[in-house]
């Protein structure tokens, strides 16, 4: 007994003690084949390991290892963070009496004020709050990185800003850069550039300066030689006036068209911006489908009972689904199936102003349009249809909202942020019928017979005074992408610039 | 102390307090009025002079120190020393892209009407279009018809 009980206490003993002993090869291998699983680089697994037990992987005990194995099989062990580089920010290169701006400090902190004095390196700055005296090396470097219009790039010191223009100290002396002739601008604070404030608290303007507010244009054209692609049409600006567009699904069914746009007025200065522009399209084969289609609710259906005649509705609620409704189509109802020629003209009328909150612009435009397509409208349709052995009297509405084709309008676009704007815009438009989600999609491929690449359905409920809101975000300085709530729901806008 | 050291310190005192390098406002002001004078050449201005008289002429020509101003076909001279802001008055242009923004909302105003009521009388018409034509009026004058506010002064931040 006294020998098994030695033995035992050995035995016992000598079991604890190899817990405590080194690592096994096994254990190691399967820390590391547990610790990849989890995402784990080896440089991670060191820092873990060296942060909860201060050794490396093969300093570890068995029993440690063991506690690591059981720890990964839990699910226990997160990822360490990686430590941020420290970013050495610039100091002020240099602080002057009389500059008055809003200053930004190596702590974080940002104050409003003027410098008072600078007495060798404390500067005594003047706020609302009351006087600092603060070490020079605590202020951070203002500068910042301006593109003009002219493609001139200016690169300094933030020495001030009014409203009109930005002051740079440049390498070659000062330099006064007047707000409305920049086409782009960075602003760095102790050498970095502070994206939360470029994004999210001021900037001058948004990335996207608009020309239309969804499918209806502003007074502000395309920026010279530049081309654009959008989900329905191409652009190209040949001066900073005049620019040039043509739909291109329609350009495809042969109908080639050309759509000009030329800023008449114009005037901006750095807190706002004002224009009007006209417009003019041209489609050389518009099909009469298309007018049929597009102001079907404009054409009554009369069922002809002897040598009387009874209104059964309008052409776009002829869809056969209710008793004594025949189902016509636009093809059945339109006369001449041939293309004609068809014009549009409109005259718009924008501006855009500095938000008073810093947080870029806000403006709205207003515009009209009118086109030829009521022109010889009589001539576009059947008189008499005959559906069902049923004789149907067809003819244009005499209301006063349909003696001419016209869209008036009126929107805002509003920056969110540098990257995203709000847009909303109310029409009247007595040729609009509003489309659910799947419709648009089938007319804009087309699959509902009309031309692809193209919103020309004659679906859709009339809806002659109507809205639409959402956004548009700015994925680059050349990609735009859009959501909102009427047809076509969804946009999408690629620039090139110098093209 | 003796009188040349006093002199002395006191001269470096304030020659240490007046070298403080200020930012230079002349030179900034010199840039604006240079860009004015390249924007605005040709086009009537408004400013109030020295001795609080307001001035308005056609821009002929900015000098180290003066406007000089074309008032009924005859050049005066007015110093822009104390001159910190020039406005630009509205022109006739203006006023017909303010009269067009009104017309808009008179015709905005008209077929709202037309497509909310189908038969509308003219009384309903007329209140339903000058209405729009107002609102446009009111519109187009603060967007389009307000002197805009030139800062020449040498001051580097509002």
């Amino acid at each position: 007994m006294k020998f098994n009980n030695i033995f035992l206490t050995v035995f016992l003993f000598s079991w604890l003690f190899s817990q405590g002993g080194s690592i096994l090869p096994g254990q190691k291998s399967a820390i590391s084949s547990l610790a990849t699983s989890a995402g784990f680089s080896t440089e991670n697994l060191n820092s873990y390991l060296l942060q909860n037990y201060g050794v490396g992987l093969t300093d570890l005990t068995r029993t440690q290892g063991a506690e690591v194995i059981k720890a990964f099989q839990a699910g226990n062990v997160s990822k360490p963070k990686s430590k941020q580089k420290e970013t050495r920010k610039t100091s002020a290169s240099f602080i002057e009496p009389g500059m008055k701006k809003q200053f930004h400090f190596r702590d974080g902190s940002v104050r409003v004020g003027e410098i008072i004095s600078v007495n060798d390196n404390m500067a005594t700055l003047k706020t609302s709050s009351g006087s600092f005296t603060i070490p020079k090396s605590e202020f951070l470097d203002e500068t910042a990185e301006i593109k003009n219009k002219k493609g001139e790039l200016f690169n300094g010191v933030v020495l001030g800003e009014t409203e009109e223009e930005f002051v740079l100290r440049t390498q070659y002396g000062d330099a006064v850069v007047q707000k409305r002739d920049i086409s782009s601008m960075k602003r760095y604070y102790g050498g970095v550039l502070d994206r939360q404030t470029e994004n999210k608290k001021q900037f001058y303007q948004g990335k996207d300066e608009l020309m239309n507010i969804f499918l209806d244009p502003t007074a502000f054209p395309l920026a010279a030689n530049t081309f654009y692609v959008s989900g329905l049409s191409i652009g190209y600006g040949l001066t900073d006036k005049f620019m040039m567009t043509s739909l291109f699904g329609s350009n495809f069914s042969g109908d080639l068209n050309l759509h000009a746009k030329m800023r008449f007025y114009h005037k901006k200065n750095a807190s706002k911006e004002v224009a009007a522009a006209w417009g003019a399209g041209i489609h050389r084969a518009y099909r009469s489908s298309g007018i049929t289609g597009k102001y079907s609710q404009a054409i009554n259906v009369y069922e002809v009972i002897g040598d009387s005649t009874s209104l059964k509705g309008s052409l776009n609620e002829m869809d056969g689904n209710k008793d004594d409704i025949p189902d016509l189509g636009v093809g059945e109802v339109t006369n001449d199936e041939g293309r004609h020629l068809y014009a549009q003209a409109y005259v718009v009328f924008s501006s855009r102003r500095t938000n008073p909150s810093g947080r870029g612009k806000v403006g709205w435009s207003a515009g009209a349009k009118i086109s030829n397509a009521f022109m010889s409208r009589r001539d576009l349709i059947n008189p008499t249809v005959t559906s069902d052995n049923k004789s149907y009297s067809i003819s244009w509405s005499d209301e006063a909202k349909y003696k001419i084709p016209y869209r008036i309008w009126a929107g805002i676009e509003y920056d969110l942020r540098k990257d995203l704007k709000f847009l909303a815009l109310a029409w009247i438009d007595n040729g609009y019928k509003t489309m659910d989600f799947g419709p648009t999609w089938q007319d804009y491929i087309g699959s509902d017979g009309t031309a692809m690449f193209s919103i020309d359905s004659p679906r859709g409920a009339p809806s002659l005074i109507d809205f639409d809101f959402g956004m548009q975000y700015a994925v680059s300085e050349t990609f735009r992408f859009g959501i909102h709530f009427q047809q076509p729901y969804l946009d999408f806008y690629w620039e090139f610039f110098e093209f | 102390m003796k009188i040349k050291t006093k002199i002395l310190l006191v001269s470096l005192v304030f020659s240490f307090a007046l070298g403080q390098r200020k930012t230079n406002s002349e030179e900034i002001r010199n840039i604006r009025l240079e860009n004015f004078k390249n924007n605005y050449k040709g086009q009537t201005i408004r400013f109030t002079d020295g001795n609080s008289r307001n001035i308005e002429g056609l821009l002929m020509e900015i000098t180290d120190t003066d406007f000089v101003i074309s008032i009924n076909n005859s050049a005066a001279f007015y110093s822009h020393k104390n001159v910190d802001f020039v406005f630009l008055p509205p022109v006739s242009e203006d006023l017909y892209i303010t009269a067009s923004v009104s017309i808009l909302g008179g015709i905005a105003g008209y077929v709202a009407m037309i497509i909310a009521h189908p038969y509308p009388n003219n009384g309903a018409l007329g209140a339903a279009a000058t209405l729009g034509t107002v609102l446009g009026f009111v519109v187009g004058k603060n967007t389009f018809y307000k002197p805009q506010k030139i800062d020449i002064s040498g001051r580097l931040r509002d």
